[in-house]
């Protein structure tokens, strides 16, 4: 069995008095792709964003890499190798192409490697080259969508977490996306956490799927479970 | 003995200025930092017609205040769409300008104002020059003041003034006009800091543009701020505050007389500061008075004036015929669709549910029906009534309420205030009748008062009514936002998303209430993305996608629908 | 009334009005920075402003420490810098997180009381007659001396003034143009939460933008201080004309767009004293933005997209 590159235990977390998150286990091994599925509201995103440290954890544990990060900040989460592109406002609008992913590089000072990493990001997404001038904001919402996965690839992460990465996209772009993602899970190891309402799209490509649903995991099965079923109403 | 007369009547002039500018920042959270400037069309009225024109003082008095409140209503009614910060700049400039212009005329004096020649005022015959003199007509007139603005603001009237500053459009959801609302507190508040600047240019018997400038704006708001934004008392406390401290510190801590004057603004200035920083609610926070309730309280006595039978079951409808029905109603933004030729009906005392992927627009079809949207065309028929082209107000007021996904109570008002607010027909609300029918007024205001109990009581939190919103759980919260619709007495209501981001037990509990809402008489429209919620509840839905809606049904028919499914779950591919 | 409006006046009153929109503009720029990436309405900008020039001389005068001019303004400045970083950092930041929602206008308030102690501090500490850096001048061997071209006259201080301020608009159009602390601060500015999410420290990024906006300000004291003296309150009027031109121009636009905006006005309320005197031309500035905001609060054309951003 691969090693678990995160693992989180019993969460809790919330917004001022709206706690959200009553109890959330799951763990995403190296190279595994899992996905989180349930309702809007169920408390997936709070999941991520916690995990990732912009929302406190209000009980639990959560580790990345064997190592407690349970009070990590994003910047500390962000260094050790966590990556987390939003469900929406994914790309910084009113700067360029190249400004958005040399934002990614954060603190990178050598410049090889600054090089090696925006050519990675251009090579996965040819058409980010192209449009390097470009402000991010006048792009079309696929583009946008790379450009936001090229940003947060970037990082360089080892545990990449998408919130609803086909909303609003048409399918070939979708497809294309995932297949980076798998692609990457793949060759590079990368782990994946996916939150994601189009169910189809994310079973071609994940590996294992936890069901949450007023903000506790309800159900946790392999791809291959849930493609036997006949119905998802229940999931949401 | 004669200074300190002095300050006590500058004190009360303050004060009038100062409970004008809490009505409006305090209550009903709007924004003027020229209440000088308003003052200074009082008062400048004030002195150039008991000067040039000879007339007797409360007239012109009189004529001051009308003018300011003239103002007042214009800078409301200029100024009714801007947020914050451009409210400020806006009151900021007019301030500016208006001292700016006045100063220009030679007949008021320029920038050296009328000064000599001012005749001593007189109230009705009765001459007043010294401040020992001055002391009962500004007794008088601040109590007048005071009462006033109590009467405005610790009312069912002042409850909507509140509802505005906490949240503008949850306050037109439940049927208030806003925009008159907030019109009338401009107008009064001007109007009152005239009455301060007519009074201040009568005391002093001059008028120039120094005493009404910027600085003596800032001033008075310091005086609200500090005193307590919505707390009268703290107004006027506010203004003994600042006014005495320069006698303290030129008496007191005997220093010369320009020294005290600029350490009295630096004291004024730091008390500002810390008060904004460790008691951002000042120094005498906002009460909390229950509005409505009984004198006398009567004992043992419970009546519960309305009971969900008497508002809704009365003209015994027809479970056939259509509350509800929408016919071609569409809506586009900039070239993209968001609402295209909808059409559907809502059964009596049925619960309807609008499902869809994420984006189908589902919210914006709460928003169009609501008039929160205006729609671009056709027809939402109410009982046979028309509402498109209606006011959110107005559509609430004709019996179709929403809610909100994200709840959006009224987070300083108590529980109670927050449900009571919503009973509808409170002449306590009309501006004209707080004045000339204060009996029904406060009989409406109990009425209210019981109302919102009792559906506090339905949704099992009654002994929450005096907790303030913001402390409640979010699951508590979304049962008091329930209960706050129940409260409008509307036969319709959409609900959006009731049960999300909670916890299941409170799942479970709101899934029963909209049971019992049902079973009540009303007619509901749910939007909900906890399917579990939906299917258990939903006697026929809608299926939505892309601002279309595409299927009609049983909630197990739509969801047995595999072209549905793909629509919902996303399409197959690959 | 009919006035014969010479060339030469026109052109007398735009280089006027140039020299003092390029104050205006430099004002503009720095308050549009903290209010268009830290949220800040911060009045007290004008007390800063007034401190940089108050602290110049404090270095510079022979009577006090009696450095030379120009070091003594670059202190003056970083001493303006200092200030206003420590007002963000002690004041209102924790005063905005406290307020959350209502953090702009609860920020708005704490920056009045700010600027009423500071200005009176300023009179406890140096006095409220006017300062002059005469002394400071004649030490270094400078001297006013008027520049005449095109039938016009300036000073050679109005005309370092003029150049200062804009050179430092430049510079911070430069910084945020081409540097990755430019590119940190439009990141902030543009998506606070990816900012974030990327491991961003706003917060640094916030402390300076406060440091950059009140060095400007400083700058432009200290140069107001030698065209004409030090006065506690010199800063309010300046600081308005920028404020009313970082919201024409939008306090999220482009540095250069905002210091145009700020030149715009200075050169409307130059022209308007062809037709009013000069006391009242001010006026015609605020008239401007009374329009505007008129224009604005019965904006038809944006408001279905501002009632739909409210109502999701």
């Amino acid at each position: 069995m691969a090693e678990r590159v995160l693992d989180v235990e019993g969460l809790r977390a919330g917004y001022g008095r709206k706690e959200v998150v009553f109890g959330v286990d799951l763990h995403v091994e190296a190279g595994e792709i899992v996905t989180l599925m349930g309702h809007n509201g169920a408390g997936k995103s709070t999941t991520l964003r916690t995990v990732l440290g912009t929302l406190p954890a209000r009980g639990g544990r959560i580790s990345l890499d064997g190592a407690d990060v349970t009070s990590a900040s994003s910047k500390q989460n962000v260094a050790r190798g966590m990556a987390l592109v939003p469900s929406e406002r994914f790309v910084f609008p009113d700067l360029s192409v190249h400004d958005n992913l040399m934002l990614g590089l954060g603190a990178l000072r050598d410049k090889d490697e600054r090089r090696r990493r925006i050519d990675e990001v251009h090579e996965l997404f040819p058409i980010l080259a192209e449009r390097e001038a470009q402000l991010a904001g006048t792009m079309s919402g696929g583009q946008q969508r790379m450009l936001s996965l090229g940003v947060l690839l970037s990082t360089n992460p080892k545990l990449l977490m998408l919130d609803e990465p086909s909303l609003g996209l048409a399918p070939t772009i979708v497809e294309q996306i995932f297949g980076v993602v798998r692609r990457l899970a793949d060759e590079q190891g990368l782990a994946v956490l996916l939150v994601e309402q189009n169910v189809p799209a994310s079973l071609s490509i994940t590996d294992r799927v936890y069901g949450i649903r007023n903000g506790r995991i309800f159900l946790d099965e392999s791809v291959d479970e849930m493609r036997a079923r006949d119905t998802y109403w229940d999931l949401f | 003995m004669t200074i300190w007369i002095n300050y006590l009547d500058q004190i009360l002039i303050f004060s009038i200025y100062a409970l004008s500018l809490n009505l409006l920042l305090g209550y009903a959270g709007q924004v003027s930092v020229a209440h000088a400037a308003f003052g200074a069309v009082g008062g400048y009225t004030v002195v150039h017609y008991t000067t040039t024109h000879e007339m007797s003082f409360l007239l012109a008095l009189f004529i001051g205040v009308v003018f300011a409140t003239v103002f007042g209503t214009l800078l409301a009614l200029a100024s009714m769409r801007l947020t914050v910060e451009f409210l400020v700049l806006m009151t900021l400039a007019l301030g500016q300008v208006l001292i700016g212009v006045i100063s220009t005329y030679s007949w008021l004096g320029a920038s050296f104002g009328i000064t000599t020649g001012v005749p001593a005022a007189s109230f009705f015959g009765w001459e007043v020059d010294t401040p020992r003199e001055w002391i009962v007509p500004l007794l008088i007139m601040a109590s007048i003041t005071y009462f006033i603005c109590q009467r405005i603001g610790e009312s069912a009237y002042g409850r909507v003034l509140k509802g505005i500053r906490e949240d503008e459009q949850a306050t037109q959801s439940l049927g208030k006009n806003v925009f008159r609302a907030k019109v009338i507190v401009f107008a009064v508040s001007t109007g009152l800091a005239g009455l301060a600047g007519g009074l201040y240019a009568g005391y002093f018997r001059l008028a120039k543009p120094q005493a009404f400038e910027f600085g003596i704006s800032i001033a008075i708001f310091t005086m609200v701020v500090v005193g307590g934004q919505g707390n009268l008392a703290g107004s006027v406390l506010g203004a003994a505050l600042v006014i005495l401290a320069e006698p303290f510190f030129e008496r007191a801590v005997s220093l010369s007389p320009e020294n005290a004057g600029i350490v009295r603004l630096v004291l004024y200035g730091s008390l500002l500061l810390i008060v904004i920083m460790v008691r951002p609610q000042g120094l005498l926070p906002e009460g909390k008075r229950i509005i409505g309730k009984p004198k006398p309280p009567p004992a043992g006595l419970r009546h519960v004036s309305a009971t969900a039978n008497d508002v809704v079951g009365g003209d015994a409808a027809d479970p056939s015929e259509p509350v509800l029905v929408v016919s071609g109603l569409s809506k586009s933004f900039g070239g993209i669709v968001a609402a295209e030729e909808l059409e559907f009906r809502l059964h009596p005392a049925e619960i309807t549910a609008l499902v869809g992927p994420n984006g189908a627009g589902k919210t914006t079809v709460f928003n169009l029906l609501t008039g929160f949207i205006a729609a671009d065309q056709g027809s939402v028929l109410l009982r046979g009534q028309e509402l498109v082209g209606n006011t959110p107000d107005a559509v609430a007021r004709s019996g179709m309420v929403r809610s909100f996904q994200d709840v959006r109570l009224f987070s300083r008002l108590t529980c109670l205030d927050n449900v009571a607010m919503a009973a509808p027909h409170q002449s306590g609300e009309r501006f004209d009748q707080i004045w000339t029918r204060p009996g029904p007024a406060a009989a409406d205001a109990v009425r209210a008062r019981e109302l919102g109990m009792h559906w506090l009581e339905f949704v099992g939190l009654a002994d929450q009514a005096l907790t303030p919103a913001a402390d409640l759980g979010y699951g508590e919260a979304k049962l008091v936002a329930l209960a706050r619709v129940m409260a409008t007495e509307a036969p319709v209501l959409l609900l959006d998303e009731p049960a999300s981001g909670i916890d299941t037990e409170w799942v479970e509990r709101m899934k029963e209430l909209i049971a019992r809402v049902r079973d009540e008489g009303r007619t509901v429209c749910l939007v909900e993305h906890n399917l579990h919620v939906v299917e258990a509840l939903a006697d026929r839905g809608y299926f939505m996608e892309l601002g279309r809606i595409t299927a009609e049904g049983t909630m197990q028919e739509l969801m047995s629908d595999p072209r549905l499914a793909a629509a919902y779950f996303g399409a197959e591919h690959g | 009334m009919i006035l014969a409006i010479t060339g030469q006046q026109v052109r007398q009153l735009t280089v006027n009005g140039l020299i003092n929109g390029a104050e205006f503009g430099l004002l503009a720029v720095g308050f549009a920075l903290m209010l268009g990436v830290v949220g800040r309405f911060n009045f007290a900008y004008a007390w800063i402003y007034a401190l940089g020039g108050y602290f110049a001389l404090f270095f510079a005068d022979p009577a006090r420490l009696g450095l030379n001019i120009w070091l003594g303004m670059l202190l003056g400045i970083m001493c303006a810098a200092v200030v206003g970083v420590a007002t963000e950092a002690a004041i209102f930041a924790p005063v905005a997180r406290r307020a959350g929602p209502s953090a702009l206008m609860t920020v708005f308030i704490a920056s009045l009381g700010l600027a009423i102690i500071g200005e009176n501090l300023i009179r406890l500490f140096w006095g409220s007659a006017p300062l002059n850096f005469f002394p400071a001048l004649q030490e270094v061997g400078f001297k006013v001396k008027p520049i005449r071209s095109w039938g016009t006259v300036i000073t050679n201080v109005k005309l370092f003034k003029a150049v200062s301020c804009a050179s430092a608009v430049l510079v911070v159009a430069g910084v945020l143009r081409f540097t990755g602390l430019g590119r940190e601060i439009k990141a902030t500015r543009s998506n606070p939460e990816l900012a974030g999410v990327l491991g961003i420290a706003t917060r640094r990024v916030h402390l300076i933008v406060f440091a950059i906006a009140s060095a400007m300000a400083g700058l432009a004291g200290f140069w107001v201080g030698v065209e004409f003296s030090l006065q506690p309150s010199m800063g309010f009027q300046a600081v308005f004309f920028g404020v009313v031109a970082a919201f024409l121009a939008g306090p999220a636009s482009s540095p250069i767009k905002i210091f145009l905006a700020g030149v715009a006005l200075a050169l409307i309320e130059q022209y308007a004293t062809l037709w009013i005197d000069s006391q009242r031309a001010q006026l015609v500035v605020f008239a401007v933005l009374l329009v505007y905001l008129v224009g604005r609060s019965f904006d038809l054309v944006a408001l279905p997209k501002r009632l739909l951003r409210s109502a999701t």
